[in-house]
């Protein structure tokens, strides 16, 4: 208890003390203050001014996108000035009056601005303001000074020079977004087939425009082949005769002869993009085969007819690997019976393809 | 002077009033000084801790809720303040020194309790101010803060063995100064 007692008498001792106060001290608080409310101001401006920024920017682009109709003239006007014009072309004033315009109005030569400019002087004279050869403008009041709108007149002229107030817009034209081009894109495609009397290679070309952003179609035209052949039921004078090993024709009483069954593709479809790279397709296809008529096969045991004209529909998807190219799989399904009651083969098969954008 | 009643010191200065923020700086002004002197090196750093310490009194009375008196929240700022200071690195690597014996309690301790009497306080904040910076703080945060050593030790992340031997090497410490002093005024 005696080290407690110590304890509280040092302490009793101390709040003895007495400090005289020192004005000096206050002054040297203030300024501490100061400084530390400014630091707090600073760092809250610090942290609200990314907000109040990104706002602003957000707020500038919304109005930007959703005028995007109208800007893009004015700014597809000043960027292609800018790239034929690096150095704007001085401007020439002359007094000479116009007969066409009344009086007290400006003629300003322009021949690309699609809507009268909207700038003019104070002192309501008529005068035309020209794209240059060469001199330095004369009266530059033209530029700072306004005029009624309807005192206003666009001349036809070849030689075009921006108005100030095209070029000082609050908004830059490279930001503008460039409207999208619908390029029409032309691919070689190739892929393997397996399926129903299909299984083989497919050669071929793809068309493929954009409708609109995830929209498009595609149109394909390929060389299918079978690499296996396919017993022909007699009758079929205009394929040549095959011998093919292990092929069912011995297990029946006919005599086949055997013959690949080749088609030209014609497959247009309309497709959709799912993701950034994928999209998913739909249409028809229709197929050629590589002879002059019909072809009388035996399938499964069953004397069936290969149309010369082989109807389809075709799904796929594809996935966009880069810019160029695109891995895909497809899958065809044969519908020639799909109006009529013929014994008509339908031939269903997946393909996996390859594209390769050549332009 | 004017007197100010405690509500309206503080809502001047949560208006930023500077005759409501000079009159608790100079009320408050011997009793925060003290306090920092025990914690600091000398009275230049005291001074500034105070200042320190009345600045965050300042920047964060808008956070006083009412809660327990005024006075002990800005204590409890003001022995933070000092604390933080001390906290430098020089600090931290002293009280991370583990001393596990306790020192047995010289006899005779009553005596050097009727000595502090007759010590004038500013003698005693000199010996005070003499002491190793974490032996002064321990010593300060249990004898004049009310800390347990439990406390003390996870304030400044050390054993509470550590803390027992900071307190008693600060009544050690003290106890041999006050020694000294007294013969030295009997000599005289």
């Amino acid at each position: 208890m005696s080290a407690n007692e110590f304890d509280r008498r040092v302490a009793e001792k101390l709040n003895e003390a007495v400090f005289t106060y020192d004005p000096g001290d206050w002054e040297y608080l203030t300024a501490q203050l100061d400084a530390a409310r400014r630091k707090k101001r600073a760092i809250l401006f610090a942290y609200t001014l990314p907000g109040v920024a990104a706002s602003v920017a957000i707020l500038i682009l919304c109005t930007l996108f959703f005028s995007k109709k109208e800007v893009p003239v004015i700014a597809q006007h000043t960027a292609n000035k800018k790239t034929t014009s690096p150095t704007p072309a001085p401007i020439s004033l002359s007094d000479t009056t116009n007969d066409h315009t009344s009086p007290n109005a400006t003629v300003v030569t322009h021949n690309s601005l699609p809507t009268p400019v909207l700038f003019a002087n104070t002192k309501h004279k008529t005068k035309t303001i020209v794209a240059n050869d060469g001199h330095t403008p004369t009266d530059t009041t033209v530029y700072n000074s306004a005029v009624p709108a309807e005192n206003v007149v666009v001349k036809d002229r070849k030689e075009v020079v921006l108005p100030p107030i095209c070029t000082g817009l609050p908004w830059k034209p490279e930001l503008m977004p460039e409207p999208e081009k619908k390029k029409i894109h032309i691919n070689v495609a190739g892929g393997i087939n397996y399926g129903t009397l299909n299984t083989g290679y497919a050669l071929g070309a793809t068309v493929d425009r954009k409708l609109g952003k995830k929209l498009g179609i595609e149109v394909t035209v390929a060389y299918i082949n079978n690499s296996s052949t396919t017993a022909m039921a007699p009758g079929n004078n205009s394929t040549p005769p095959y011998n093919m090993a292990g092929h069912p024709q011995n297990s029946t009483n006919v005599s086949y002869t055997t013959s690949p069954l080749n088609y030209l593709q014609f497959a247009p479809v309309a497709g959709y993009d799912i993701f950034k790279k994928v999209t998913v397709a739909a249409g028809a296809d229709v197929q050629r085969l590589l002879q002059e008529n019909d072809a009388t096969i035996v399938y499964k045991d069953k004397t069936v007819i290969a149309p010369t004209l082989d109807m389809g529909v075709l799904l796929k998807t594809d996935y966009a690997v880069n810019n160029r190219l695109k891995g895909g799989v497809s899958y065809r399904i044969g519908a020639n019976n799909l109006f009529t009651s013929s014994n008509y083969i339908n031939r269903s098969y997946m393909q996996v393809q390859l594209k390769y954008r050549l332009h | 002077m004017a007197e100010y009643a405690e509500q309206e010191i503080i809502e001047g200065c949560l208006k930023k009033d500077r005759i409501y923020e000079e009159y608790l700086y100079k009320r408050y002004y011997g009793m925060f000084l003290t306090i920092c002197m025990r914690y600091a090196k000398d009275v230049q750093n005291a001074k500034q801790l105070l200042n320190d310490g009345f600045v965050r009194i300042f920047m964060s009375i808008s956070k006083f809720r009412g809660e327990g008196s005024f006075e002990g929240w800005m204590r409890k700022i003001m022995v933070n303040t000092c604390l933080e200071y001390l906290k430098s690195s020089e600090f931290k690597k002293a009280a991370q020194t583990i001393h596990k014996e306790v020192m047995e309690e010289k006899d005779g301790l009553v005596a050097y309790n009727d000595a502090v009497s007759n010590i004038d306080a500013n003698e005693l904040i000199a010996m005070l101010q003499s002491l190793p910076t974490v032996t002064r703080t321990v010593f300060n945060l249990f004898a004049f803060e009310g800390y347990t050593h439990n406390e003390i030790a996870a304030l400044l992340k050390m054993s509470t063995g550590t803390s027992h031997w900071h307190v008693h090497h600060a009544r050690s410490i003290l106890q041999q100064l006050i020694m000294k002093r007294n013969e030295w005024y009997e000599r005289k």
